[in-house]
């Protein structure tokens, strides 16, 4: 479906939508929709904090809450118009948001989501232990919205409050996914790591869409309070929280537009067991609950890892516009230095997990314009010096300077700064994004635009900038006809030169590649050869962990051997070869020898 | 070998991670009392052999063990027909003593004097555990894990063991102790499958070899004769060198 | 405040802490082995005390009509699992998963207008409540056990959800309590201190060290260590992890119904009390780690010496303190799993 011919679809649905309450349909319809409505504006918050962001939170009734009883209180008791406090509320929530979100965001896991429950519940109490808020009464006599004389009041007029809110939600969280901030929050979700390696502060995007997520749901809670004109604790339990979880999980099987199916799903659901279950026993109350915990339980055993894997993976947005690859903007290289000149040097660095030794004491430098391999066998400590060097792990003594800048000690993020970018050994690639978009978040340090800008669509140019690169990268390696296809569609080798175009999307001064060559055809890498002898000829330094021998022979200027975390040989591929200790490491040494 | 007279027969064994296939139409037999060594370079595909032969991996294929078509059942039945894994990680029960996880790898048997029965024979064979009967085992040294890794197998008596990289960080000494022992296993009737990285060592004690590459048997054959065939070392070091 | 009223919130804070203490226990050891929250602990304590009660009184206690429903649909989803499915199949699993609880309806129906004294009265509850443990795990935690924490604990909510509702329909919206099990008291430090309180906290010390001496001294508790420590390892020993997890669940519901039937006397218990309850144990094993007993067990008497103290000064928030109090907790323990992990 081409773009335009999408946009023109969505046009068509809000019109419809919008003319639902002037066709002859039953008020209590209505009155369900303005609830999905309602429910949807939290829920679209939720799918991405949840389903792409990966933060799992049990308590943003809590935020729905902050902002009704912001608006309840200000307008009872201050007599000020609910215009003014809707910009109120959602400053009110979303700086309670941030305060929050700082100390639950770096927990990180389950313990983050168990941090919501923490927070949620005392919330939930503090709303009905404050005086000012009525105690379990609550607000009562809250006004109605008004544009000059006209009050809100009815459902139908109140409907056309509620679903303009919600469109704009969706486009705004649209744009907000489809931009550079986008494509990181994008990662976040199982690839952090990946993130972080393309220069990508994690936390602070976390932050942005925890706070995102809590301003979406702090506009449901002002439409809320002037809808209901009543405002009690009871509406933002944990319950209620569990409840729009509910609805992210059941409708996250899509489209951002998944949470509106989510929301409608449950809101229709709760509607139609209050009025069975009511008829059928004399107590009100609790059974709906226990449809929904069980509808819950059941939803889990039927995709239990599945469902956020599967928003994932279908999670399609428009394609981002491209621009020719002969008129893209060129963005002109870092300079590269001298060839031969030392460009990382590796001092002494020593590093133990537990008991063990696993790298010990090595020293070695990777020249300026080489390609320098890094072999042993298993066990040896490869992974782990690589990680050391890109800053995923600290050494405990020695040091690992880059073109003069100490890395060891520092984040991953620092690294991708100062110019080196690497691979992982098994190929991660974003799967819900294109192979442009995965090649595009490796540029992310070059654009600057926020989350804001993003959402108002006013980084047209910095997107624009950032797909020239991008293309030109996949250019580089003649991907360019694979461009626009799914990554979780590419075959192993594909992947792997996807990568390789992610990293040389950060313009790096040092690519380090984590066994390339894992899981290749024969004529695969024979290909992958090719083009990493090619960018060496442009000038680009080449680090790479290997264990296919037959591939490194005829490709590196020279080799770094480790055995049980020691360097036990250094030098050309040739004269490795023969070397007997290597041989010892590799082949074993006959017992009784 | 006629799959008749083996006690575990393996035909077209298959594992794929995602677009990966990792093991590709692997088949192999193991007589009994006799020891069988998967070697080949890393990467090979080799612990994924042995972890879907325990069922720890979902794969493709057909298993045999003395007659009986096991393909269809699940790890713990596995376990319970006497199919026994030594993980790469070794897996054990860190926070708890020797004698403790010693004690457990006799959970199976429901005879108190079995299980007393199976410490002493441990301690005859590795007296080093003996001494550290009461030690976490968490703090035991390398060899001191592996052997500890190996007694808990051994509790109750496997009919077929599989070893995954028994050498795996262990000062050249201790793996010849380490070695010897596993030659020894043989001489009570067990059936091993030894994956090794000390290619020369392993071939050294075992019957018979298998050498994989990419997930494929590349070559089969006696374990001795092939100790001294060249082309082991291409398969390890790469092939000619061709100029950079 | 004076001494005596100081001591008697001591004295309270001392009795409610031993119960969250219990409680703590159950959620670690259940965590530690399954990776299940149990966020419906409190619904079982709470299940327990309003059955006791019903026992005590010479009423038929309604929870039967629970476990009934419970394990009727656990032995229906245990039946559809099997493959092939044959009659005789299919009455084999109703016989051994219908069997017991069967049984123990019609003991209940039974005994109840007895009026038996507490200690049978207690043995009867544990009977009836310990079963729901392992047919909860069944039926909504099997079929996902290998999933994340996050899944886990998103049915464990669910599973709290369904409980809690179910507890309104089972046992209806009154309040109820029970006269003390020991009547009198023993004068300690000029205060009077009744038998009640005493029992509580020795009931609870003897369950603490019966759990220490079972997962250290028996079989089946090393097994459930093992299982905790590293599932794989146990699962390659022979110990199934699905055992594990039902022997846990089946422990958690013991130590439950115990706290369940200490509490019945100390207040007023309603249908929903237990939410409020669970989630200060969950409190105190939270600032454990979820793996850490020692520090969970003070951290269980320090709530519930804070409630105690807080309900004097300030009663109204004194929920909001305690649950403000995980924060801290929280931060704590990721930052210790922060410096031990570094930062890949």
């Amino acid at each position: 479906m081409t773009a335009a011919r999408k946009y023109a679809a969505v046009a068509l649905g809000c019109a419809a939508v919008l003319c639902l309450p002037l066709l002859g349909i039953p008020t209590s319809w209505i009155t369900l929709m303005v609830y999905i409505g309602l429910a949807a504006l939290v829920t679209v918050g939720l799918v991405i904090l949840t389903g792409v962001g990966g933060m799992t939170s049990f308590a943003q009734a809590a935020f729905v809450g902050i902002s009704a009883y912001t608006t309840a209180y200000l307008t009872t008791r201050y007599g000020l118009s609910p215009w003014l406090t809707l910009p109120l509320c959602m400053l009110a929530t979303g700086v309670c948001a941030l305060v929050i979100g700082l100390a639950t965001v770096p927990l990180g896991g389950h313990f983050l989501s168990i941090a919501t429950i923490a927070w949620g519940v005392s919330v939930y109490y503090l709303f009905g232990t404050v005086e000012a808020f009525g105690l379990n009464n609550g607000i009562t006599g809250v006004p109605a919205i008004a544009v000059g004389g006209f009050e809100f009041k009815e459902t139908r007029s109140f409907f056309y409050l509620v679903w303009p809110a919600v469109g704009l939600a969706l486009l705004a969280s649209s744009n907000l996914l489809s931009s550079r901030v986008g494509r990181a929050i994008r990662a976040l979700h199982g690839q952090a790591e990946l993130a972080r390696a393309c220069g990508v502060d994690t936390m602070r995007v976390k932050l942005t869409v925890f706070v995102f997520a809590a301003v979406l749901a702090s506009v449901s809670g002002w439409l809320f309070a002037h809808f209901q004109r009543v405002v009690t604790p009871t509406s933002f339990s944990l319950e209620a929280g569990l409840e729009y979880l509910l609805m992210a999980v059941i409708g996250g099987s899509g489209h951002l537009y998944g949470a509106l199916a989510g929301s409608a799903a449950v809101v229709i659901l709760r509607g139609q067991l209050e009025g069975v279950l009511n008829g059928l026993f004399n107590l009100t109350g609790n059974y709906e609950v226990i449809v929904l915990g069980a509808l819950l339980i059941a939803i889990l055993h039927a995709a239990p890892d599945g469902i956020w894997s599967v928003v994932r993976r279908f999670c399609r947005l428009p394609a981002p516009r491209v621009p020719e690859g002969s008129t893209a903007p060129d963005v002109s290289p870092a300079a590269q230095p001298e060839r031969g000149t030392p460009v990382l040097t590796i001092d002494g660095i020593t590093k133990r997990f537990g008991g063990l030794v696993v790298v010990n004491d090595l020293s070695f430098q990777v020249r300026a314009g080489e390609i320098l391999g890094l072999i042993g066998p298993n066990g040896a400590g490869k992974s782990t010096t690589f990680n050391i060097i890109s800053g995923a792990l600290y050494p405990e003594h020695g040091s690992v300077t880059f073109l003069g800048d100490r890395l060891s000690g520092r984040s991953p993020e620092y690294a991708a700064r100062r110019g080196v970018a690497r691979t992982f050994q098994h190929a991660r690639l974003v799967p819900g994004m294109s192979v442009l978009e995965n090649v595009a978040l490796g540029a992310h340090r070059r654009g600057k635009h926020g989350a804001l800008r993003a959402m108002l669509r006013m980084n047209v140019a910095e997107e624009l900038e950032i797909f020239g690169l991008a293309t030109r990268q996949l250019e580089r390696l003649g991907l360019s006809s694979i461009m626009h296809r799914h990554a979780a569609s590419l075959s192993l080798g594909e992947a792997r030169l996807v990568e390789i175009a992610r990293a040389l999307a950060l313009d790096p001064l040092l690519l380090m590649l984590d066994e390339p060559a894992a899981g290749l055809r024969h004529g695969e890498k024979q290909a992958l050869a090719e083009k990493l002898r090619a960018l060496r000829e442009q000038g680009i330094t080449v680090l790479l962990v290997e264990h296919d021998m037959g591939f490194l022979m005829s490709l590196v200027n020279r080799l770094v051997v480790l055995n049980f975390g020691t360097k036990i040989a250094e030098g050309l591929p040739c004269d490795i070869r023969q070397d007997r200790a290597v041989q010892v490491a590799y082949l074993g040494e006959a017992i009784g020898a | 070998m006629a799959p008749e007279t083996s006690l575990l027969s393996v035909e077209g064994l298959g594992v794929s991670y995602g677009r990966t296939r990792a093991v590709d139409g692997v088949s192999l037999t193991v007589a009994p009392g006799s020891i069988v060594t998967l070697i080949g370079a890393n990467g090979a595909g080799k612990t994924s052999t042995l972890n879907a032969l325990m069922g720890l991996l979902s794969a493709t294929g057909r298993l045999v063990l003395d007659g009986e078509d096991i393909t269809a059942s699940g790890l713990d039945e596995r376990v319970a027909m006497g199919l026994a894994l030594v993980p790469e990680s070794r897996d054990l029960f860190g926070g708890m003593s020797v004698e403790d996880n010693l004690i457990l790898g006799g959970y199976r048997s429901r005879s108190r004097r079995a299980i007393q029965h199976g410490l002493e024979a441990n301690y005859a064979r590795f007296p080093r555990l003996k001494e550290r009967r009461t030690q976490l085992a968490g703090t035991l040294s390398g060899g001191e894990r592996q052997m500890l890794a190996m007694a808990r197998c051994l509790m109750v008596t496997p009919r077929v063991l599989m070893l995954d990289e028994p050498s795996l960080g262990l000062a050249p000494k201790v793996v010849e102790e380490v070695l010897r022992l596993v030659a020894e296993l043989k001489r009570d009737g067990m059936a091993v499958v030894l994956v090794e990285q000390n290619a020369r060592a392993a071939l050294q004690i075992a019957d018979r070899a298998y050498v994989m590459e990419l997930g494929q048997i590349r070559q089969e054959g006696d374990a001795r004769a092939m100790l001294s065939d060249p082309r082991i070392v291409d398969l390890y070091l790469g092939g000619q060198v061709q100029p950079a | 405040m004076d001494l005596t009223i100081f001591l008697a919130l001591l004295q309270d804070g001392l009795v409610y802490g031993s119960i969250y203490a219990i409680l703590a226990m159950a959620i670690i050891l259940v965590f530690s082995v399954t990776r299940i929250v149990l966020f419906f602990g409190g619904e079982l304590i709470v299940f327990s005390s309003l059955t006791m009660t019903a026992l005590l009184s010479g009423s038929t206690p309604r929870i039967l009509l629970l476990l009934g429903a419970i394990c009727v649909l656990t032995a229906v989803h245990s039946v559809f699992r099997i493959r092939p499915l044959t009659v005789r199949g299919a009455l084999v699993i109703l016989a051994r998963e219908l069997g017991y609880p069967a049984a123990i309806c019609v003991a209940g129906v039974v005994l109840a207008p007895l009026r038996m004294g507490p200690l049978a009265c207690a043995l009867l509850t544990l009977a009836i409540v310990i079963p729901l443990g392992p047919a909860i795990y069944r039926l909504a935690f099997r079929p996902i056990a290998q999933s994340s924490v996050l899944t886990l604990m998103m049915a464990a909510m669910g599973a709290h959800l369904v409980l809690t509702g179910a507890g309104l329909y089972v046992f209806g919206s009154d309040g109820v309590r029970t006269p003390a099990y020991l009547s009198g008291g023993v004068n300690l430090f000029g205060q009077a201190v009744p038998w009640q309180s005493i029992l509580v906290v020795v009931v609870s010390l003897a369950i603490l060290v019966g759990l220490w001496f079972f997962s250290t001294r028996t079989r089946q508790g090393k097994a459930l260590r093992a299982s905790a420590m590293n599932p794989r390892g146990a699962r390659l020993m022979g110990i199934s992890t699905d055992a594990s997890g039902q022997a846990a669940f089946a422990l958690a519901a013991a130590i439950c119904a115990a706290a369940g039937i200490l509490l019945a006397p100390l207040s007023t218990i309603y249908y929903d009390s237990g939410f409020i309850i669970g989630l200060k144990g969950f409190v105190a094993a939270i600032f454990g780690g979820l793996a850490y007993y020692p520090t969970a067990l003070v951290v269980s008497i320090f709530v519930g010496l804070t409630e105690g103290f807080a309900s004097f000064w300030a009663s109204t928030f004194k929920e909001v303190i305690v649950f403000t109090l995980i924060l801290p907790a929280l931060f704590w323990i990721s930052a210790r799993a922060l410096h031990s992990e570094e930062h890949a």
